[in-house]
């Protein structure tokens, strides 16, 4: 596919996808990375040894450990709340898209409102609602992100049907399902694939937030939760940086290489869809 | 907050003064839902308002001191009433009294109000004029070291979580180096001059934080429409013509990237607003982040309603302006 | 960036200026002859940082703002002193009638408010039919206080029933003055800025909000004599990050709090400065408290309760969250800085393989190897615990105590719960254990020894009215409607008892509580109940070098 060689032959995007593979291995063999039980109890407040890369924690857990054990819960609430989103963004874009009308209108009316309300204060509003568990937190994050996917598909689906080969299969006869199919689909794959990819790094951002704020899950260690705990028992205060900075680093490093990747995927399409992701 | 994937603004290809008609209706259709959602969705959490107003260790038997007190602030009446009083208190401007704060509320929201658009109007420019410098520059000179030099250091800022960034500043600078305040807006005591350095003071580092995030976000459009309008024909016919670099960058290529910086600014006002709460949270700043997080914390109602509703009338307006202003600056609809 | 550089340079120029003039750091404890507002001969000026939630000026309306004039410009009749017992305040002295059923206090003749207004015994009778009226903290004042009158220099209450606890409620109940409050029919909404008046040893300078910042000043006209300090502030923190900061950096002198411990976690960087001494006293409290559902689910057996009792490590909890000052608790809840403290009530003791063995015969038996146990039902055993999320220290018991389950074969879904949440959840019994705190307040309520917590008549936000055994609640009446001291000393070593009998709920931890203070300061009093150091009597005690 053009898309893959593109990211291929794109530096930047590379080392996005290098880092983003490292957090994603991280996560997948956390079990066999960690050097030690992350839930286990040693002497708190250890600076970093040879033992504990990273010194131990407030109640004496291993922070490296904790780190590892982090991207699995931070990517998968980043990916798992990404999915929901442009699901459900790409649901109501081509439906908005497709039917028109009535339908149409309500549609991108209830988009405009979620778009509106303002998505950290409703996202705070809605958890403490639910109270904290990581599903709650991963749907949550999905219910307020999917706006924008819904917009952009919509008016992809729209220019694609508005263009001089697509009216004339449709007055040959051709259904929507085969317009889906054959045109709207290959066009507005990469613009899915480059919004989800920016949702999943928004999603990371505001579980990060809300972890910060206390309303995390707080039998999940997330980075999130590590950055709170870090500031709310004594981490920051104390000058351990090797118990604040690193999760804080690695939120930053797959914001970053996620964005990356993001880019390349709008620079390797074409420029009509460059334009409607510049919005 | 880098709320990225929610900064799409509203575009679509439409007829401009037809459009704006149909866009007035729906967003007049989309305030009543807002409204009427902050007015459900904190009712709607659990946890009674009143508990928190008594105090964790007072008695109150069995119960009807309690009652008497919903009964004061209104919240024992039926939802339909409640409803009601809601509604024509937004028009008359009885937005009523908050319980958290012990004043009413449209007090409450007036002197945080006063406090947020403090710190986020002057970013919102002071980023707006950055990223405009800063964002040609790096156009101009793409793939030099300074264009990746600067895309890099915003594209790291751009990633980082605010509240870290803040932290990390407010360690830094006010702890370490003792240059600024450890938070809050004022040292008290001071009137006029001395008062406005006091609270420059005080401000300097929840303004850069907030700034550096807008700037990150705004600087990467600037770049990004500056090099695709440099490209195009009637500026690389001007070059053709003998016209200076400087003066093809300034008189051509900024103005038009200036286009999608007014809407995406125009567009980010509410989520830099709303995003300014957890800066607010780290620097205690008394703005209308700390005044959200305190009121869900004790299910202070009115105050969540209209804190709610003034920040999303603010991203309302923004959007409206933005769909009006979009054909008008963007020189591809032209 | 070339550009940035002076606009950044230009604008650190500012702020260091703005540093050098706006608020110069003070070297504590500070004499500054050159505040008009301050008497020019030994004036001494005490900063107090605090991070609680004050948001105004109204004591009726504002719960911490209420506690804090309680300590400045307010007086209560009695108040509790360093030594557990009522000692004279606005009320010089008192008689309690043989039936317990009549009160008559003595007022101090020569008390004013701060306006000039002498303070009469009319003002305390207006007070306590304004509270027992219209404060809804002070909702049983309509069930137990029959007529308040005036006799003289004497107020008599003469109540419905015999009401063994008076005392200890009218210490936190100060008198506020008739002329201001008569005609104001909602105390929590009255704007008046004349609600700052009290008679307390401060009078009310200023509330600046945006700074978070109350100062008060020396009454010198104070009926019990002018405070050793001519000013005291109370600096609002919203993190103890920032507050330890202040701290270390001099922009406090110490730190307040009502009933909440000073973070253990934040100790060592104040002990480095090297500028910063502790004073210790033991929580009246309960840091960290276990509560069990008594109406459903597995907890309703005894032994079950019992089984989990055993199955905590308290060593662990009070090393590694308390940081050594933690001690493992009895199982009469209160710890023993209480009055009539019950030293027969043994010790919980950390036993798994009894706990293990306790669960083996209640029939909760892992069968199929996964390392749980199945309950009759063939399911796992799965308790809801439900906690605080935000408070982090409770977070971290809570987490070590659901490991702890695990490691009996217990498996747990923790619920943590913001407060609002966290009542609603616990007034619906939606839960197998509940973690909360006891105030030092709290424990002396009702009944006394922690009653409040237990007695399932008992409503409130904090308190789990779970127990309604008829022994208990018995027992709670008896010691409600007694003002003998013996018998008191009877019925609260029975309460202790009684909570090692039903086990509605246990201690976690016991602690040393750390008061953290600027060198200089000596002769400070601790006040148990208003939070270590800063109270009415180091106002009168405390000195600097």
């Amino acid at each position: 596919m053009r898309l893959a060689s593109h990211v291929k032959t794109n530096r930047l995007a590379m080392v996005g996808m290098i880092i983003l593979w490292v957090f994603i291995l991280g996560a997948v063999f956390a079990q066999l990375l960690m050097p030690h039980d992350p839930w286990r109890h040693f002497v708190p407040f250890m600076s970093p040894s040879v033992t504990h890369v990273l010194g131990t924690d407030d109640v004496g857990r291993d922070i490296f450990s904790e780190l590892i054990l982090g991207a699995r819960v931070s990517l998968t609430v980043g990916f798992m709340a990404g999915l929901i989103a442009v699901g459900i963004g790409v649901l109501v874009g081509l439906l908005a898209g497709f039917r028109r009308g009535y339908l149409d209108e309500i549609l991108m009316g209830l988009t405009d409102v979620v778009l509106v309300i303002p998505a950290l204060p409703l996202v705070i509003l809605v958890s403490v609602y639910l109270g904290p568990g990581i599903w709650y937190t991963i749907l949550v994050i999905g219910l307020v992100f999917w706006p924008s996917t819904a917009r952009v598909i919509r008016s992809q689906v729209l220019s694609v049907r508005q263009s001089g080969y697509v009216e004339s299969a449709r007055a040959l006869g051709a259904g929507d399902g085969w317009l889906m199919r054959r045109h709207v689909l290959p066009n507005v794959l990469p613009l899915i694939l480059a919004k989800f990819v920016l949702t999943v790094a928004a999603a990371m951002l505001m579980e990060a937030s809300l972890s910060f704020l206390g309303l995390g899950d707080p039998m999940a260690k997330s980075w999130g939760m590590m950055l709170h705990y870090a500031f709310a028992r004594g981490g920051f205060i104390r000058e351990m940086w090797w118990w604040y900075v690193p999760p804080g680093v690695c939120i930053s490093l797959c914001i970053l290489s996620l964005t990356l990747i993001s880019f390349s995927i709008e620079e390797g399409s074409d420029p009509r869809l460059r334009r409607a992701l510049d919005r | 907050m880098a709320d990225v994937s929610n900064a799409a603004p509203v575009q679509r290809h439409e007829h401009p003064t037809a459009a704006i008609g149909s866009r007035a209706v729906r967003y007049l259709a989309a305030l009543f839902v807002i409204v009427t959602l902050n007015f459900l969705l904190p009712r709607m959490m659990p946890g009674d308002p009143v508990m928190n107003i008594v105090g964790e260790e007072a008695y109150y038997g069995s119960g009807e001191v309690l009652d008497a007190l919903r009964a004061d602030l209104g919240l024992d009446e039926a939802l339909h009433v409640q409803y009601g009083r809601y509604m024509t208190g937004l028009v008359t401007g009885d937005w009523g009294y908050s319980y958290l704060y012990l004043q009413p509320v449209r007090e409450s929201i007036t002197l945080h109000l006063r406090w947020t658009l403090a710190l986020v109007l002057p970013s919102v420019v002071l980023a707006a004029l950055l990223a405009a410098l800063l964002g040609s520059i790096a156009a101009w000179k793409r793939s030099s070291r300074t264009d990746v030099g600067l895309s890099g250091a915003h594209l790291l800022i751009y990633s980082m979580p605010h509240y870290w960034l803040a932290m990390l500043l407010l360690f830094m600078f006010s702890f370490k180096l003792g240059w600024f305040p450890l938070g809050r807006a004022t040292s008290a005591g001071a009137s006029e001059l001395p008062y406005l350095i006091d609270v420059g003071w005080h401000m300097f580092l929840p303004l850069l934080v907030v700034t550096a995030f807008k700037a990150a976000y705004d600087f990467l459009i600037v770049r990004n429409s500056v090099v695709s309008i440099l490209g195009e024909d009637y500026v690389l016919m001007a070059q053709a013509k003998g016209l200076s670099g400087m003066a093809v960058l300034f008189r051509h290529a900024l103005r038009n990237a200036l286009a999608p910086l007014v809407t995406v600014t125009a567009i980010q006002f509410g989520m830099v607003l709303s995003g300014a709460l957890l800066v607010e949270v780290v620097f205690s700043w008394p703005g209308m982040g700390t005044l959200i997080y305190d009121a869900i914390g004790a299910r202070d109602y009115p105050l969540l309603q209209s804190a709610f509703l003034i920040i999303a009338i603010c991203v309302l307006i923004a959007n409206f302006i933005a769909d009006v202003l979009y054909p008008y600056l963007d020189p591809r609809t032209r | 960036m070339r550009i940035l550089k002076p606009v950044l340079t230009l604008l650190a120029a500012v702020a260091l200026l703005s540093s050098g003039t706006a608020c110069t750091p003070e070297q504590p404890p500070t004499p500054t002859p050159d505040d008009p507002e301050l008497p020019e001969s030994c004036a001494l000026v005490l900063r107090v940082g605090t991070t609680r939630d004050f948001k105004s000026t109204s004591k009726f309306a504002d719960y911490w703002y209420g506690v804090l004039s309680n300590l400045t410009t307010h007086d209560s009749l009695i108040k509790l002193g360093p030594d557990m017992l009522p000692t004279p305040w606005l009320a010089r002295d008192w008689t309690i009638s043989d039936d317990s059923m009549t009160f008559t206090f003595t007022i101090a003749e020569n008390a004013t408010w701060h306006d000039g207004t002498p303070l009469t015994p009319r003002d305390v009778q207006f007070s306590i039919e304004y509270y027992r009226d219209r404060d809804p903290q002070a909702g049983w004042m309509q069930e137990i206080i029959e007529s308040v009158s005036v006799d003289g220099n004497d107020v008599v209450l003469q109540l419905t029933r015999p009401y063994g606890n008076l005392l200890t409620e009218f210490m936190t109940y100060s008198i506020v003055p008739e002329h201001i409050w008569a005609d104001v029919e909602k105390p929590l909404e009255y704007q008046g800025t004349d609600r700052v008046i009290g008679s307390g040893p401060f009078t009310f300078v200023s509330w600046d909000a945006a700074a978070g910042k109350y100062v008060f000043d020396a009454n010198e006209d104070y009926f019990q004599g002018v405070p050793n300090i001519s000013r005291v502030e109370f600096h609002v923190y919203r993190t103890m990050d920032a507050l330890v900061m202040a701290l270390s950096r001099g922009e406090v002198d110490t730190w307040w709090d009502y009933s909440g411990e000073f973070p253990y976690t934040h100790v060592p960087p104040l002990q480095d400065s090297g500028e910063i001494d502790f004073a210790t006293a033991t929580f009246l409290g309960v840091p960290a408290a276990l509560g069990f559902n008594l109406d459903e689910g597995p907890t309703v057996d005894f032994d079950f309760r019992k089984a989990i009792t055993l199955a905590i490590n308290y060593d662990q909890i009070a090393n590694l969250v308390y940081a050594g000052y933690g001690t493992a608790p009895t199982y009469g809840f209160v710890p023993p800085t209480h009055p009539h403290f019950n030293d027969d009530v043994p010790r919980i003791i950390y036993d798994k393989e009894q706990a293990a063995a306790l669960l083996d015969s209640l029939g909760y038996v892992d069968s199929n190897g996964d390392g749980l146990r199945e309950g009759q039902d063939g399911r796992n055993l799965r308790l809801t615990l439900l906690t605080r999320g935000d408070m982090p220290g409770t977070l971290r018991v809570t987490e070590m105590v659901a490991a702890d389950l695990r490691a009996v074969g217990i498996d747990s879904n923790v619920r943590a719960l913001d407060s609002s949440t966290w009542v609603a959840t616990k007034d619906a019994k939606d839960y197998d254990l509940v973690f909360f705190r006891a105030t030092p307040w709290g424990t002396m309520m009702h009944a006394s020894h922690g009653s409040g917590y237990f007695d399932s008549r008992r409503t409130g936000a904090g308190v789990l009215h779970n127990l309604d055994a008829a022994e208990y609640l018995d027992a709670c009446d008896a010691r409600l409607s007694t003002a003998l001291p013996e018998e008191q000393e009877r019925l609260d070593r029975e309460l202790q008892q009684l909570h090692y009998e039903y086990l509605p709920g246990i201690a976690l931890v016991w602690i040393e509580s750390l008061y953290p203070y600027r060198e200089g300061w000596n002769d400070w009093t601790i006040d148990h109940i208003y939070g270590g150091v800063v109270n009415s009597f180091s106002w009168f005690t405390v000195t600097a070098d």
